[in-house]
This record gives structure tokens, C-alpha cells and sequence, in this order.
């Protein structure tokens, strides 16, 4: 697939899911984390677990990311209390989220959104879609320039 | 090829696209999967078979819910596009 061919894609999702707030908020790209190719996935967990800081309610996001066939985990614990990164499950996980690290490099870039990455057939999400939902929001929230 | 077999708990139909969640028998896990979207993970204009089979697989998937039947869906382990929709068990 080209760039023309990504960018056809990328607008084709964004219009199918206007007038859908919970598949909109899943196109909203993540903050960058890190750069294109330049992917160290310690330091952008490390990142995304600074820029969601403490939420209300506790949630535990655990990423699976393939690279060559050797998986790894991450998992992001967060709460009022703060969020921490561990390789090491601090319990059960709310939401598991299947990815290869190629896939990984492009959202932690900001270049593609977890939707498309999902609809590429790139992502695979198990566990409960609302609390998916709910962590997509905070990163965007605590992401969002304050005013 | 990967499979679920459970309870199939939402289907979501869009102008192009379709999902399903399914809750794993056994674990209770839930996972989302594709039925189809068009020009993004499966083909932007469709064949009318393929049509038909997708309309097969909802009609399949609202019977379970409606009757809590269990599925088994097939699926590309790494995509989770649906290549298979089962009512009941062989």
C-alpha cells in the first residue's frame, strides 16, 4: 500500500466513523511517544505512563507486542495513586491489546491511530471495549494542551 | 487460523463495516472482531456472494444472542478478521 493508498484509507475511517463517538475517539492518534523507526518501547511505555499520570479509576492495559516472532509484555497499571509500567502483570489486566512492533512504532509515532491500526488488521483488543474506550480518552485527555 | 467459542454479546453494523464481541466461554474474555470493512481490511466493492455470506453471519450471530447459543468464530490469529461463523457446536 502506497501513501496515497494510506492516506485514501485513513480518510475512508474517519468518515465511516463520524456520528460515532466511541469508534471516533479510537482514531484520535496517540500523543507522539516516540519516532518513526526510532522505537525504544521501555522508554514510550515509560512515556505514555508519564503523560496519563493518576486517573480516577484504576485500569491495567496490558500490550502484547510480537517483534520476530519473540513476544513481549507491558503493562500500564494506572490510578488515583499515579501509573507505573511493569513487564510483569500487577494484576488482571482490564484490556489486552495484540500488536506487532512494527504497528507499535506507528501509533507510538502518532503516524497511525489505534482504529486504524485495528482495521488494517494490525491490532487485536480482547477484554471489555468500554474500558478500552475509557483509556483511550484519558491518554487523549491528559494529552490535550491545557488551556 | 485462531477460534472463540462463546457468547456472542454485541454486533455492530456501520455504513461499511461490521463488528462483533463475543465472550469467551471458560475465561469470560471478551474480544471484538471484524465481520468486514470495506476498503480498509476487506475489499471496497465486495462480490454479491461475499455479500451473502456476510449477511449469513449476522443472521447466525442474531440467533445466538437471541437464544444465548454458543459460536465459534474463526479467525486470522494476527487480525482477527472473521473468516468463519459456526452456530452451535459440530
Amino acid at each position: 500500500m502506497d501513501d496515497h493508498d494510506k492516506t485514501e484509507v485513513t480518510a475512508r475511517i474517519a468518515r465511516q466513523v463520524e456520528g460515532s463517538p466511541l469508534l471516533a475517539d479510537f482514531h484520535i492518534p496517540f500523543p507522539k511517544l516516540a519516532d518513526v523507526g526510532q522505537l525504544n518501547s521501555d522508554a514510550a511505555f515509560t512515556r505514555l505512563s508519564e503523560v496519563l499520570g493518576a486517573v480516577q479509576e484504576p485500569l491495567t492495559v496490558h500490550f502484547r507486542i510480537t517483534d520476530e516472532g519473540i513476544g513481549q509484555s507491558w503493562f500500564i497499571d494506572s490510578g488515583p495513586e499515579g501509573c507505573r509500567v511493569t513487564k510483569d502483570a500487577p494484576r488482571q489486566s482490564d484490556v489486552e491489546v495484540i500488536l506487532d512492533a512494527e504497528t507499535w512504532n506507528l501509533i507510538a509515532s502518532g503516524t497511525i491511530s489505534p482504529l486504524e491500526a485495528f482495521g488494517r488488521g494490525q491490532l487485536r483488543i480482547r477484554g471489555d471495549i468500554n474500558l478500552a474506550h475509557r483509556f483511550v480518552q484519558q491518554v487523549h485527555r491528559a494529552s490535550a494542551p491545557h488551556s | 487460523m485462531a477460534t472463540i467459542t462463546g457468547t456472542v454479546r454485541c454486533v455492530r453494523i456501520g455504513d461499511e463495516f461490521a463488528f462483533t464481541t463475543v465472550r469467551e466461554q471458560g475465561t469470560n474474555t471478551q474480544e471484538t472482531l471484524k465481520l468486514w470493512w470495506d476498503g480498509v481490511s476487506t475489499s471496497a466493492n465486495p462480490a454479491a456472494h461475499t455479500r451473502i455470506v456476510q449477511s449469513d453471519w449476522v443472521s447466525l450471530l442474531r440467533q445466538a444472542m437471541a437464544n444465548n447459543i454458543l459460536v465459534t468464530i474463526s479467525y486470522d490469529n494476527n487480525n482477527a478478521v472473521v473468516a468463519f461463523v459456526q452456530l452451535g457446536q459440530l
